[in-house]
Order: C-alpha cells, then sequence, then structure tokens
C-alpha cells in the first residue's frame, strides 16, 4: 500500500532536482542556526561548555523535524496527484428527459378539448378547466336530489363519490405533471451543469473545496428530484385510489346483487315449479 | 408410515379443488306454479263469458235454421219449375237431415257447458279429459322432479366475482340454459292451454255452422282445432316424459351437485346439446301433435257428409 506513496514520492523528487537542493540547502541553514551557542559559566569568562549529550539530542529533533517536513510534501503531491489523477472520464451517464406530449399525437381532427388535456399535461393550459372540459358533466341539482331519494339505497352515491374524488385526483395528476413537465428543462439543464462541473479536470474545479461544492450541488438536486417524484407518486397514488374505488363499488355492487338474489328467492321464491297437476288434471270449467 | 403422509399431501393438493366446488343451493322454498297463473285466467276468460257466448250461438243457430229452411223451400219450389208432365217429387230428406242437424247443433249448445247426463262432463270438455286420461298415463311427478333440478341449478350455481370475465359468460351461458328449460316446458303447455281456452270460449260460434252448406267447414275446422290444442298436453307430456329423464340423468350422474364454474364450463357443451334438443322436440310439440291428431277432424268431416248424402239419397229414392 506504500510502494505507490513512496514511487510518487521519488518520482516527485525525480522529476524535480531544484526543489530537492533547496529543500536540503534550507535544512542544513537550519541545522547552523538551531546549533547552541556558547555557554558561560559562571566563575569563568570565555569558558566554553560542551555538552555532547545536548548536541546529540539537537541533532536528533532537527532530523525528525525533516522528517515531518518531507512527509508533509509527500502528502501534498499525492493529494494533489489523486485529485488530477482522472484526467478523462470513461464512464458515461445517460438519462431520458421527460418530453412533452405532442398534439399531433392525438391524431388528426383531435377536438379542442382533446388538445387542451394534452396541453395541462404538458404544463401550459388550466388542468381543471381541461378536466371539467373533457369529462361528461353531471347536472348535480338532479342527481342530488335522487341521490338523496329514489337512489338512497343504491350505488349510485358510492359511484357519484367516485366521480367526484375522480375529477379532483384527475386535476390534480394533470396539475403535477404539468408542473413536472414545465419545471423538466431546468432540471435537464441543472443536471448539464453538475455534469459538465463533475467531469472537468480545471484545477480550480478539483480542489476539494470545488468537488464538495458539487457533491452537495448534486445532492440539493436528488433532494429536489426525489421532491418532485414523491409529488409524482402522489399523484399516482391518487388515480390508484380512485381506480381501487370504482373497482371496490363494483365489487361491492355486485355482491351485494348476488346476495340480494339469493335472500330474494329464499323470501320471495319465482321459480318454475309444481306445474305437474295442472298438466294433469287440468280441465276448462 | 410414508403411506398415510403420501395420502395425505395427494388429499392436500385436491384440497384446492374441494375448494372452489360450489356446494349447492341448500333447501329450496317451494317456487311458483306459473302454469297453473294461466290455466286460472283460461278458466276465467271462458267461464264469465262462456254462457254470453252460448247464448250468442243459440241465436246464430236459430238465424242459420230459418235461412237453411227457406233455402230448402226455394229449392223445391224451384224443383217445380220443369218442363214437362213427370211428377216432381219433394225431397223430404233434405229437411230431415236439416232438422237432425239443428238437433245436433241444439244438442251441442245446450251441453255445451252443461254436463251431458251420466257423463258428467260437458260438450267442450270431451276432447281435454281424453287428454287428460292419457296424460294421467304417464307419470307426470318427474316433471316436477326435472324443475326442481332446474331450480337448484339456476340457485346453486357459483356466482362469478366481479372483475371474472370467463366466469361471468360461463354463468350467463348456465342461468340462460336453465332459463331455457323452463321456459320450453312453460311455453309449449302454456300456449296448449291458452289456445284450448279459445276454441273452446268461440266454440259456440262454430257450432251452428254446422247446419250450413258453405261454412261447415269452419265447424269442422274448430273441433279439429279443439281435439288438437286438447292433445297438446299429452303430446306434450309424452316428449317431455323422455327429455325429463334424459335432462335428470344429466343433473343427478353429470352435474352430480357440483355447481361450480368450472364444472359448468366443462359441460357446457352437453348442456347446450341436450338443451338444444329439447327445445327443438319441445317446440315440434305443435307440429307433432297435428301430424297426430290433425287428420281426424277431417276424416270425420268426411265420415259425417258421406252419412248425411246417404240419408239425403235414402229420403229422395223413397219419395221418387
Amino acid at each position: 500500500m506504500k510502494r505507490p506513496f513512496v514511487s510518487a514520492f521519488r518520482s516527485s523528487f525525480a522529476r524535480k532536482p531544484l526543489a530537492c537542493k533547496a529543500l536540503v540547502a534550507g535544512l542544513a541553514l537550519a541545522l547552523l542556526i538551531g546549533i547552541p551557542t556558547c555557554a558561560y559559566a559562571v566563575f569563568g569568562l570565555g569558558d566554553i561548555v560542551y555538552d555532547p549529550t545536548n548536541f546529540a539530542e539537537a541533532v536528533k529533533e532537527l532530523a525528525q523535524d525533516v522528517q515531518l517536513v518531507n512527509q508533509a510534501v509527500q502528502t501534498y503531491n499525492l493529494l494533489k496527484s489523486e485529485l488530477q489523477i482522472i484526467s478523462s472520464r470513461p464512464w458515461q451517464t445517460v438519462a431520458t428527459a421527460l418530453g412533452s406530449i405532442d398534439v399531433q399525437d392525438l391524431g388528426p381532427g383531435a377536438g379542442p378539448v382533446a388538445q387542451a388535456i394534452v396541453t395541462a399535461a404538458n404544463g401550459i393550459t388550466d388542468p381543471r378547466a381541461a378536466w371539467s372540459n373533457a369529462a361528461m358533466s353531471m347536472p348535480m341539482d338532479i342527481v342530488n336530489a335522487a341521490l338523496s331519494s329514489v337512489l338512497n339505497n343504491t350505488s349510485a352515491p358510492a359511484h357519484t363519490t367516485a366521480i367526484q374524488m375522480t375529477d379532483a385526483f384527475a386535476t390534480d395528476a394533470l396539475r403535477t405533471i404539468g408542473i413536472f413537465r414545465d419545471n423538466e428543462p431546468m432540471l435537464t439543464n441543472a443536471i448539464a451543469n453538475l455534469q459538465t462541473a463533475q467531469e472537468s479536470t480545471d484545477p480550480d474545479d478539483n480542489t476539494p473545496v470545488a468537488q464538495q461544492n458539487i457533491t452537495n450541488g448534486v445532492l440539493l438536486q436528488l433532494l429536489k428530484l426525489q421532491l418532485s417524484t414523491a409529488s409524482l407518486h402522489a399523484v399516482a397514488a391518487e388515480q390508484l385510489a380512485a381506480a381501487n374505488s370504482w373497482q371496490r363499488n363494483t365489487a361491492a355492487e355486485a355482491i351485494s346483487i348476488m346476495s340480494n338474489a339469493i335472500q330474494s328467492r329464499s323470501s320471495a321464491p319465482a321459480d318454475y315449479s309444481n306445474t305437474s297437476a295442472t298438466l294433469t288434471d287440468y280441465l276448462i270449467p | 408410515m410414508r403411506k398415510p403422509i403420501l395420502t395425505l399431501l395427494v388429499l392436500t393438493a385436491f384440497l384446492p379443488i374441494i375448494g372452489f366446488a360450489a356446494g349447492g343451493p341448500g333447501p329450496l322454498p317451494p317456487g311458483v306454479n306459473w302454469l297453473s297463473q294461466v290455466t286460472d285466467q283460461v278458466n276465467a276468460l271462458v267461464t264469465n263469458n262462456g254462457d254470453q257466448l252460448v247464448d250468442l250461438g243459440t241465436t246464430e243457430l236459430a238465424f242459420f235454421a230459418i235461412f237453411t229452411l227457406v233455402g230448402i223451400v226455394v229449392r223445391w219450389q224451384l224443383s217445380h219449375m220443369v218442363i214437362g208432365f213427370k211428377p216432381v217429387n219433394y225431397t223430404i230428406g233434405d229437411l230431415l237431415a236439416f232438422f237432425i242437424n239443428l238437433a245436433v247443433c241444439s244438442l251441442l249448445l245446450h251441453y255445451y257447458n252443461n254436463p251431458l247426463p251420466a257423463a258428467g262432463i260437458s260438450i267442450h270438455q270431451v276432447f281435454p279429459a281424453l287428454a287428460k286420461a292419457v296424460t294421467n298415463i304417464l307419470d307426470q311427478g318427474l316433471i316436477d322432479g326435472f324443475l326442481d333440478r332446474v331450480r337448484a341449478a339456476a340457485a346453486g350455481t357459483q356466482p362469478p366475482s366481479t372483475f371474472n370475465l370467463v366466469g361471468a359468460m360461463v354463468y350467463g351461458t348456465v342461468i340462460c340454459n336453465v332459463a331455457f328449460m323452463d321456459l320450453i316446458m312453460f311455453a309449449v303447455n302454456a300456449f296448449g292451454f291458452i289456445a284450448l281456452g279459445m276454441f273452446t270460449l268461440f266454440g259456440p260460434l262454430m257450432i251452428p255452422l254446422f247446419i250450413t252448406r258453405n261454412f261447415k267447414q269452419k265447424f269442422w275446422h274448430w273441433v279439429d282445432g279443439l281435439l288438437v290444442f286438447s292433445m297438446f298436453r299429452a303430446v306434450s307430456a309424452a316428449v317431455s316424459f323422455i327429455y325429463a329423464n334424459v335432462l335428470i340423468g344429466f343433473f343427478d350422474n353429470t352435474v352430480a351437485g357440483d355447481y361450480s364454474l368450472g364444472r359448468w364450463l366443462a359441460l357446457i357443451p352437453a348442456l347446450i346439446l341436450l338443451n338444444g334438443g329439447f327445445l327443438w322436440s319441445m317446440f315440434q310439440v305443435p307440429r307433432l301433435t297435428g301430424m297426430i291428431f290433425g287428420g281426424v277432424a277431417g276424416q270425420a268431416q268426411g265420415f259425417v257428409d258421406t252419412i248425411t248424402s246417404s240419408i239425403v239419397s235414402i229420403a229422395t229414392a223413397a219419395l221418387a
């Protein structure tokens, strides 16, 4: 594991001999300055006291400092080389962007109501008006009167609620999809910018702070994309809830019909039976 | 030790099949005899209007009798208009035949709704009583048994779930088929009884036509129809006797109480086959009845015509 570092260090010094010499000269100067000066004894003027132990200690500390500096230089060069080691990106990241629905895809002769639905899904027109115009309207004054009287004990109230729920969820879905489509160019642009920065080999873009900023930008973009995805999931869940309500009500109605038939057959039977006496004994009076 | 485990495993494999099988409808309440509803209305129609039509028929008879008598007299007078000296005999046989026919018509009208002496039935009940006797020979109890099985199939067939398209189609097919079984049994017999009621109701208007020369055919047509529709139930009972036994065997041995949709899906071809044959045969009952009993009235008409003409011939010869 160390070998790459050592080799990198050696290769670095091998590539730059001037820097190496300057460094050695600096260290020698520091060594000379760091040699302890003469100590004057208390009772003898001009006497030089030489302490070999103290001198050896100083030399040892100096050698340690030189080693520390060498290690720092080695680390610096290693980080620098690692930041620039991938000069070209061999991978490719692709994504399918959500495009707009082409009105032409509605086919020839599509009316303005259908076009309004498409443009609402593209985030251009009012989704509520588009859905309201496209869906079959109900005369609610008549419907409510019937629901509270004749249709009270039928499946009609549940189906009416399902219709209204479907209207609300469909409008919400159109709105959300429209907004998502509307924001799609900004999203695509942001991702492209992030990708450009991430793939950049410019030293300014490869500083640790710049890379951290790019990472933060990607994470923030991911959070916002997740928020949009959550909104899309929510409207999809709404659509499922509306569809489930229809299926549930239809199933409940079918089971009720079957149960009613069984109960009716038991309480008020009407099946054809017991006809033999009539067949044999009937005589017009 | 391994055998019981293997047996249990095999039985476990069959558990879902048992779970899907419909257990049948359980005990069913008695149904409705819709045929008696029809016959009640036929009775009401004939009873409420029968006597009035007999009165109308009596008036009609008097009307036709006068005109027939006038016709005879006119023929007598015209027969004198001859050239020569040969004396002309009066054909008293015509008059005798007229009175015989008049007496027959009067008796038919009188006893049309009143019981015949020593017989206990009226004229309009003669053919239906004959048919009743024939029908009683056949065991009609099996018709009820057949209808009960049809009812059980309709009530016990496993209902499909809401979005089960195949199940819904199978269920609809089965219900339609068993409904057709009821329909066949009901429609053919109900039509026979209704037609019999119509012929009975309008009989008093047909009887006076017997004394006429030109409309006598209508009287025999009426007799023909009365006989045919009286025997309708007998032929229907005979055909249904055959098919009811076949279909009871189908329900008891083939369906065998399993009214699940899967079972019915497997049995639909056989069900349609049997039901189709039953439907075809039962709807041939009118034709079959006509083929068997339709010619009788025509032959009777020829027989009576022969007797009448013989009487006239004898009378003419006696007077000659």
